[in-house]
């Protein structure tokens, strides 16, 4: 039994810390500026095109990792200014539609660029194989990914609560106008907050990559589990995000084992039954968006 | 009691639509084009429903459409090939889907109203994708024409397809037409205008978010049932939330809050759809990169400028530092 | 309709308390109003004063304490219930639907009040009857000649008459009124001043106010209570409250009770 259940429960901590990544992203964005981002998979997959170029230029993995992560953050920053910001004064419909109309075309020049379908990406020889754990071999990679992801969130953590310019950004959350009535360069904040957003769904889109296969929509199908992880979570809280996350990906991944086709309706299940207990999601605070 | 202006827009428009079959051939387009126009009007002014007249920014709607397209689809393919019974049981499916996730929504606003439409509304995109060997997966499933009422009764193809969808459409744009100048349609006015006075009337504004709601799911499930018909085909991707995007930026392209701006908006993408995608295969490209534009540049649409008296002002402030959301669409502790 | 002296008063507040993020915005008011009587809430800024009234209102439910109407317990029932139970209530910036015209602005809370609200059709037969409330109402408020302008082109003190008029709309028995007269100039402070003591001669209403304007609170209140950081300071009659050596000091160097 242990031996069949443990590498899903594995599988679905996996899944639920890249669920819980992709979600602190979003969340971020979200409360800061009312900005639903439905390109988030989008840049996801950039990340990991742009480490798969690399690699195949010969770069080793660490480096593409580093490397694409931070290009498109940058990114992420260039578009959050040209297109996102000027929206901020608007209701938040647009920049979801904008965001929108910015994921259709990304999937689309992935197409063009690097094809409809899936491209090998392997994970580095040193990660790959199978360690050892008690009686369980568990994919080396896996592991990694648990690791990796569990010190981007404690990065994370100790960035929004050790340094000041994390302290500002979590007062902007709690409220933007009276964060620029004291004079704090609001602009400035929305920018760093987006990146960090992006930073942390580029990363997880590496990673990804080398776990799920690379293909044009491969953010995108990671987007939809993140949104409902937000939804259990509750809005703007992080361990909400983690909670959320772990939740709704041990909830698939056991339900893959026993009965797949309801794989992806069982997170439906859980957010239905989280809103009936929780209205506002499990650690949801009171924030602006309720 | 129509302003002069209004009999030479609704005339205009009534021609254009009854001679479409006429124009379409004429330029070399083909009439089915006209059909998928007139259906995904009904689609997006479902959307109008709840984004232009009750300020609730739904981005699920797609998911009434393919509920509304699968349930006439397996209907007619399962149980009885009559056009007039499916389209009444893909609606029925469509108002039930509505009904179902409704009380989930009505107690939120603002952006978390958006993220929980696009999450239920997935939902039933996975069914129908999971449930293979009733709905054919991935793939979908094809379905023969079915007579209008069944048995021997003529089937409608083509033109007279055309003129049953206008038909339709037609009736539910004076349904619409008349509930938003009705009682009901004042009071989701308020809705989106101040939700707090609203209330303060004694008003219970959730059930009417709750009937809006249904009313958009009835609307998008007839569009949807139709849809499936005039393809003869049914497939998951109707659900995604992408479509209901495409159905969102359709309300936006042709102007939020007013009856025409879903017609003209379902008619500039299909349009544009059709005709780019026979140009390039890229065409995803110019389609999003349309409505950038237009979201950065023309938000209020086509016809959203001279409609500005239903709308709130869009702008929460002169100051871009400030306020970045309207005070409507803040949720406070409200009870 | 009689007030009984043995019974409830009509509105009662007892020990009520509300705080955000840890600051006591109001911290355990009590306030009995009997039936017909004008009561005017009155302190210096950030009293607590408009979050009393969103306890009394439901606009927010208060961390503790109880709100009764008539002996009847309503801390808890939600804002829509309670105007269905007769109180009415206006906001600092007039709370209104700026886009749509001034008919349609009393036409929903009458509507409602008709229970035709939820109607997809006309108005049928009712809606003669109900023109006629409309007109009635507004002129109430002496704004019939503006029934058809979009109430975004009213002046500031228009937009106040209009959400006082539907606030009537309701058919309440008790109207909130919040800061009636702020940002007003001195001809339509009169205005509206008339209209308030109208509310309570002639359509014979309760009323509660908060007010900055202490001519305003001496002409029209029957009893006034002071609060200030959340409590009450003082509490009685127009006269002996603005004499009060503790108010004068909350008030310290403030305008409005230099005016007295």
């Amino acid at each position: 039994m242990i031996e069949h259940l443990a590498p899903e429960i594995v599988n679905g901590i996996v899944l639920g810390a890249f669920y819980a990544i992709i979600a602190i992203g979003l969340s971020l964005i979200m409360n800061l500026t009312g900005t639903i981002n439905l390109a988030h998979g989008s840049f996801m997959t950039l990340a990991g095109y742009l480490a798969f170029t690399l690699m195949s230029r010969g770069s080793n993995f660490w480096f593409a990792l580093a490397a694409s992560a931070i290009c498109t953050a940058i990114i992420g920053l260039v578009v959050e200014r040209l297109l996102i910001s000027p929206l901020y004064k608007r209701v938040p419909l647009y920049s979801l539609l904008l965001t929108f109309g910015l994921s259709l075309v990304f999937e689309e020049v992935f197409r063009l660029i690097w094809g409809p379908s899936t491209v090998p990406f392997s994970a580095p020889p040193e990660l790959s194989g199978a360690t050892q754990i008690g009686d369980v071999f568990l994919p080396t990679y896996r592991l990694f990914i648990m690791v990796a992801l569990v010190v981007v969130m404690v990065a994370l953590l100790v960035f929004l609560y050790r340094t000041r310019l994390g302290l500002r950004l979590r007062g902007a959350v709690q409220d933007a106008e009276m964060l620029a009535a004291l004079g704090t360069n609001t602009q400035l904040l929305y920018m760093t907050n987006f990146g960090l957003g992006i930073l942390l769904a580029a990363i997880a889109g590496v990673l990804a990559a080398g776990l799920l296969g690379l293909g044009p929509t491969m953010g995108n199908d990671l987007l939809m589990p993140a949104f409902i992880t937000v939804v259990i979570g509750g809005m703007g809280s992080l361990a909400g995000s983690i909670v959320g996350g772990l939740l709704v990906g041990l909830a698939i991944s056991i339900t893959t084992l026993y009965l797949p086709a309801a794989s992806e309706v069982i997170m439906y299940v859980l957010m239905a039954v989280v809103l009936l207990i929780r209205p506002r999601g499990l650690f949801g605070e009171e924030g602006i968006f309720g | 009691m129509m302003k002069f202006a209004n009999v030479i827009g609704v005339s205009f428009m009534a021609v254009l639509l009854v001679l479409l079959p006429l124009l379409l051939p004429a330029v070399g387009l083909n009439i089915s084009l006209g059909t998928t126009v007139i259906l995904f009007a009904l689609a997006a002014s479902s959307v109008n429903v709840l984004l232009g007249f009750t300020g609730l920014m739904a981005f699920g709607n797609a998911a009434f459409f393919g509920v509304g397209a699968y349930g006439s689809a397996l209907f007619i393919a399962d149980v009885n090939a009559n056009l007039i019974l499916g389209l009444i049981v893909g609606t029925v499916c469509s108002t039930l889907a509505a009904a179902i996730i409704a009380p989930f929504l009505i107690r939120r606003r603002g952006i978390y109203f958006s993220l929980l439409t696009i999450a239920f509304g997935q939902v039933f995109y996975f069914i129908a994708y999971r449930w293979s060997n009733v709905t054919g997966g991935e793939d979908g499933f094809s379905i023969s024409k079915p007579p209008i009422f069944g048995g021997s009764s003529p089937t409608l193809n083509g033109s007279s397809y055309y003129y049953f969808c206008l038909a339709i459409f037609a009736v539910l744009l004076f349904v619409l037409w008349r509930i938003m100048r009705s009682p009901f349609g004042l009071t989701l006015q308020g809705i989106a205008q101040n939700e707090a006075r609203v209330r303060y009337l004694g008003i219970n504004s959730d059930r009417f978010i709750f009937v809006a709601l249904l009313l958009s799911g009835f609307v998008a499930g007839l569009g949807g049932a139709l849809y499936s018909v005039s393809i003869a085909f049914s497939y998951p991707l109707l659900m995604d939330w992408h479509q209901s995007g495409d159905f969102v930026m359709m309300v936006i392209l042709g102007g939020v809050g007013t009856i025409w701006g879903p017609v003209i908006g379902a008619a500039i993408y299909a349009i544009a759809q059709n005709v780019l995608s026979s140009f390039t295969p890229a065409w995803q490209i110019i389609i999003g990169g349309m409505f950038i534009f237009f979201v950065l540049v023309f938000p209020k649409g086509l016809l959203g400028l001279g409609a500005a008296r239903r709308r709130r002002e869009e702008e929460a402030s002169q100051d871009p530092d400030v306020a970045v959301v309207p005070a409507g669409l803040i949720e406070g502790r409200q009870p | 309709m009689t007030a009984n002296a043995n019974a409830a008063p009509f509105l009662r507040a007892k020990d009520v308390a509300l705080s955000f993020g840890g600051v006591k915005a109001v911290a355990g008011v009590d306030l009995d109003v009997a039936e017909r009587e004008i009561v005017a809430i009155i302190g210096p800024n950030g009293a607590g004063k408009t979050s009393f009234f969103n306890a009394l209102s439901g606009f927010f439910y208060p961390d503790s304490g109880t709100v009764t109407l008539r002996g009847q317990d309503i801390t808890r029932l939600r804002n829509f219930e309670r105007i269905r139970l007769g109180m009415s209530r206006t906001f600092q910036t007039p709370s209104i639907f700026a886009e749509l015209t001034v008919r349609e602005n009393i036409m929903m809370g009458l509507q409602a009040q008709a229970n035709v609200a939820f109607s997809m059709r006309g108005l049928g037969a009712r809606g003669k009857e109900l023109a006629g409330r409309v007109d009635e109402l507004l002129d109430f408020v002496q704004l019939r000649s503006m029934k058809e302008r979009q109430v975004a082109t009213l002046s500031h003190g228009g937009q106040r008459l209009v959400e006082i008029a539907m606030s009537l709309s309701t058919s309440p028995s008790c109207v909130l009124l919040d800061e009636p007269t702020a940002g007003l100039a001195a001809a339509d402070t009169t205005r509206i001043m008339e209209v308030v003591r109208d509310l309570h001669d002639r359509l014979g209403l309760t009323v509660i106010f908060v007010e900055h304007n202490m001519r305003f609170v001496s002409a029209l209140a029957n009893s006034v209570l002071c609060m200030n950081r959340g409590k009450v300071i003082a509490r009685g009659t127009p006269a002996a409250v603005l004499s009060d050596a503790q108010v004068r000091e909350a008030y310290l160097g403030s305008e409005e009770i230099v005016n007295v």
